[in-house]
């Protein structure tokens, strides 16, 4: 009974949005301010109709509801409270349920900061995301209905969540990752507002920057979150595989960098008119193709949902409407006054020119090698060819020293043209010193020398004077300093985030250390300067999964800690999962994964050392907390 | 020029959406092999069925099949009836190559269930699988008169895929 | 670790200044090899390579046999003295180029390996060229303002003298 109100409130959903959606060309023809007004309250309704849909499936889980297909592929009467909850957003059904609820809150921010603004332009804006919520809805009442019954014959148990996903990473990673992806959508409906207001300018440009902000910092958590769940979940210690589906993600990120990079240009100085406006079609073009990507099933990845081409057609279809319509609008209406291309090469202008070349040619790069082997087979008649990590670290570090490089100097190039170049050499200075150290600390800790770790360290190095050093330096006094740290805490944040990120990167890929042995009960092995010892084995049974758990103690000079590697079997679908035992420290991880039984009391592990890989998570959640604070100041202001 | 710039992001788009479209096409989700259209690799390895030792030399009624199967495989079982129709109903032998598994297991399952090969050769380290780029099991290869290998196909042989995938080739 | 002993690793590093040799028991290794240099390499390749049956893994990241059959392969290769090359050319007429993560360097990769840097440097002159243009334009339009404006005054001063 819950599910079919549940399916008929989506319903609901589906037609008010779809009226919302064509709104104004209703108010166009009938030249009747009313069909403005109402966006605002129906949007409000949208919102409602679909927290209450959601709502129905929850309770649909938590209540067993096996006669729901959803429920019953994705749950278990055995699985834990949070878990149900969790496995709502699961699968493929109900994890688009989420999305078209993470964009009716973006819409309803939207309105709610913008409720005193201009009554077109607002409900111009409402109208697109409106559309673009009424697509989805129709894509999952169509093609992925999450209440669809298995009635007469309901089954007595479910098939159980994917134990892999049975993990808190996982209960948050998919919102924050739908938040970033979906919030992609208001710069791009803004955009579309302001071609069709013709009036593309500074006001429009610090609107729009805010939202792009707070989706580039939801995917850069969303992304962080799927990395630090992979690393410690699936068990072979990485943290980031160029899958298709994750460069799905990482592409949008990039564009979206990109994007409000431009936007301050088109604030500041009235220029990239156009190109700001491409980039947020770009970036929702980008966000769309994802979805597509992983729920196709036209890429074979280990975070596929979907394996249907009907629902690849159909998000297609999704996508060709949106992108080929907002192109149409771009070609035909946007800024035809050619934007006056005069400040000097060495300019904060074409400072951040070279940093949208980079990530955009970046972004598309990726894109391509994603897409490459499925050209590739196209041409050559069904030969396959793989495009893995290898390439894509090749490809990436041109790109990250170009953009390290900008990013330790772009506070000093002055808008139209540099007048003081002291400060490359107080920066070079400044880096270099902070280099020697940390390289000195480095080799004294780790004991060896790697051109790769020396790039990161110089990267991080240069970063850092650029955007922490050299401000301390330029302050006359303390509370000089405060004010500057506080005015741009939100850069600060960002960029030092950025270097912590680089530093990380390039330390755990050049110094990591990984062996496999064969160990019996109180034997050890040494890796590095750290001694991995077997213990011994339990064997026991949890809540839903019988476990063999290892006790392996962790000695390096005089810290001793203890760790448990195990190997579960889950009840219901009686998969194996391994569980690996990770002691982190400040400076590196000690991974340990249980490999086979090969006798009595002997077992195989997998014994990893993986220096600065956390650096990695703390800098990406730097780069958010940045992103964060300078959108909340920007709304702040535009709000007063 | 200035408004066919303006329309370049537009015609990309098309091509790019055109191009999407095609890709969802593709219905293959099997590893192609790179081993067709070339002879059968050299081996060495002794027979299941015994200690005697054979070699290419001994996959001698061709065209055959050979069967890659083990007692771990449990979609071999769902093939294994339509292998043993083969057997009795088609003029193609088939060889088995035991996968990396036991001979006592191996032996006492052919007795069970019935032995639609010729006979079996015991790849218990799984080296000419690798040579011939196996993955996994089951898969099953068409070898042609002159000893080259024309089909492979990963996953269970049902009448569907030997009409499509195998007849095909023989009938040639 | 004491300020003492660092001075102490830091001496000592420079009196030997030798690479630091993996004190390990290569007994309990399951693959093991004689130096450090086979041993990276090994880690190299497994990262290098991909498992076949896997949807989406290197051989090093899957517990699949087909995976571990292709370590115990490599590991036989390296230690049978095998070039990186000679390792590629194995696998690769086993599996084809699926398997090799790296797409070769060849013709139709060059898109692949060239493409973005072309791409960029390609932009990037466009752009500046465009730069250059513009200011170039600005000045030439300066340039025959300031001739117009001397030719003014010059006109004026010629009505005023009348």
């Amino acid at each position: 009974m819950i599910a079919e109100i549940g399916h008929l409130l989506l319903i609901g959903a589906l037609v008010i949005s779809f009226f919302v959606g064509f709104s104004p060309l209703c108010r166009f023809i009938t030249k009747d301010n009313f069909f403005y007004r109402v966006t605002g309250p129906l949007n409000i309704l949208v919102l409602f109709l679909v927290l209450f849909s959601f709502i129905s499936l929850i309770y649909s889980f938590l209540n067993d509801d096996f006669s729901l297909a959803y429920v019953a592929n994705n749950s278990n009467t055995l699985l834990p409270v949070y878990y149900k909850l969790a496995a709502t957003w699961g699968a493929h059904e109900g994890s688009l349920l989420l999305w078209i609820f993470c964009l009716c809150l973006w819409a309803t921010s939207y309105l709610f900061f913008n409720r005193k603004k201009d009554e077109e332009f607002v409900a111009l804006t409402l109208a697109v995301l409106n559309q673009i919520i009424c697509a989805f809805i129709a894509f999952t009442l169509f093609t992925s209905n999450p209440f669809e019954r298995l009635l007469p014959i309901m089954p007595i148990q479910g098939s159980d969540l994917n134990p892999l996903l049975q993990d808190f990473a996982f209960t948050i990673h998919p919102p924050l990752l739908y938040l970033g992806y979906s919030g992609l959508a208001v710069p791009f409906a803004l955009s579309i507002a302001a071609l069709i207001s013709r009036n593309i300018d500074s006001v429009w440009a610090r609107d729009t920057r805010p939202w792009s902000l707070l989706s580039s910092g939801f995917l850069t958590l969303g992304i962080a979150v799927g990395s630090w769940w992979a690393y410690y979940e699936l068990g072979w210690g990485g943290w980031w595989f160029w899958d298709p589906v994750e460069n799905a993600a990482f592409v949008p990120w990039l564009i979206s960098i990109a994007m409000f990079h431009s936007l301050i240009v088109t604030e500041r100085r009235g220029l990239y008119k156009n190109w700001s406006i491409l980039l947020t079609i770009l970036a929702f073009a980008a966000s769309i193709l994802g979805t597509f990507l992983v729920r196709s099933g036209v890429l074979t990845s280990v975070h596929v949902f979907a394996l249907d081409p009907e629902r690849g057609v159909f998000i297609l279809v999704i996508f060709s409407y949106f992108i080929l319509g907002s192109l149409i609008i771009y070609s035909l209406m946007n800024n035809k006054l050619p934007g006056r291309s005069t400040y000097s090469l060495i300019s904060r202008e074409f400072g951040f020119l070279l940093n949208n070349l980079l990530l955009v040619i970046l972004a598309i790069s990726i894109m391509f090698g994603t897409l490459f082997p499925l050209i590739y087979e196209a041409i050559y008649d069904g030969k396959q060819i793989s495009v893995g990590p290898p390439y894509y670290q090749v490809l990436i570090l041109p790109f990250a020293i170009g953009l390290s490089f900008l990013q330790g100097i772009g506070l000093y190039l002055g808008w139209n043209s540099t007048k003081e170049f002291s400060f490359l050499k107080r920066i070079a200075i400044e880096s270099f010193s902070l280099f020697l150290l940390i390289c000195l600390f480095v080799f004294l800790v780790f004991g060896k020398f790697s051109w790769g770790s020396v790039l990161a360290i110089a990267m991080f190095c240069w970063i850092v004077s650029g955007n922490f050093i050299e401000l301390i330096y330029n302050s006359s006094h303390l509370r000089d300093l405060k004010a500057v740290l506080f005015k741009r805490l939100a850069l600060i944040s960002a960029h030092l985030g950025m270097a912590f990120l680089v530093l990380g990167v390039g330390m755990v890929t050049t110094f990591s250390l990984e062996r496999e042995v064969v160990l019996s009960e109180g034997e050890g092995y040494q890796l590095g300067d750290v001694t991995f010892t077997f213990k011994g084995i339990e064997e026991y049974k949890d809540l839903n999964y019988y476990v063999d758990s290892a006790r392996i103690e962790i000695k390096r000079n005089d810290t001793v800690n203890e760790v448990r590697a195990e190997k579960r079997i889950y009840l219901s679908t009686n998969q194996t999962m391994t569980e690996a035992a990770i002691k982190p420290t400040l400076l590196q991880d000690y991974y340990v994964t249980l490999g086979d039984h090969l006798g009595d009391k002997t077992w195989s592990f997998k014994l990893q050392i993986k220096p600065f890989i956390r650096w990695i998570w703390f800098g990406a959640i730097l780069i958010a907390f940045g992103t964060f604070v300078s959108s909340f100041n920007i709304l702040k202001k535009s709000h007063e | 020029m200035n408004r066919v710039t303006h329309f370049l992001p537009f015609i990309f788009f098309i091509f790019f959406i055109i191009a999407l479209f095609s890709f969802l096409d593709k219905d293959e989700d099997q590893l192609r092999s790179v081993l067709l259209d070339k002879n059968f690799p050299d081996f060495s390895l002794p027979k299941l069925e015994s200690q005697e030792i054979v070699t290419g030399q001994d996959l001698s009624e061709l065209p055959s099949l050979l069967n890659v199967w083990a007692t771990w495989c449990i979609a071999c079982r769902v093939e294994h009836p339509f292998l043993m129709r083969l057997k009795e109903e088609s003029t193609v032998k088939i060889y088995g190559l035991n996968y990396k598994d036991q001979r006592e297991k191996a032996l006492k399952l052919l007795d069970q269930i019935g032995n639609p090969y010729e006979f079996s050769i015991f790849d218990q380290k799984g080296k000419l699988a690798l040579d011939l780029g196996v993955y996994g099991a089951p898969e099953t290869f068409l070898i042609d008169e002159k000893g080259v290998i024309r089909v492979r196909h990963v996953g269970v042989l049902t009448e569907d895929v030997w009409e499509k995938k195998f007849k095909v080739i023989l009938d040639e | 670790m004491s300020e003492q002993k660092m001075a102490y690793k830091f001496l000592i590093f420079l009196l030997f200044l030798a690479p630091m040799v993996a004190q390990s028991d290569t007994s309990k290794e399951l693959y093991s090899f004689t130096g450090t240099e086979d041993q990276e390499r090994f880690s190299n390749l497994l990262e290098t390579y991909r498992c076949p049956k896997c949807q989406s893994s290197s051989l090093a990241g899957s517990n699949a046999p087909i995976a571990k059959d292709l370590k115990t392969e490599i590991h036989r290769l390296i230690k049978e003295g095998k070039s990186d090359k000679q390792i590629e050319a194995f696998l690769r007429s086993r599996y084809g180029d699926f398997i090799i993560y790296k797409p070769a360097f060849r013709m139709n990769t060059l898109v692949l390996w060239l493409g973005p840097f072309l791409l960029l440097l390609v932009i990037l002159i466009l752009v500046v060229n465009w730069n250059i243009s513009s200011k170039r334009k600005v000045k030439d339009l300066e340039a025959e303002n300031i001739v117009k404006a001397v030719e003014r005054t010059r006109l004026k001063k010629l009505l005023e003298e009348d």
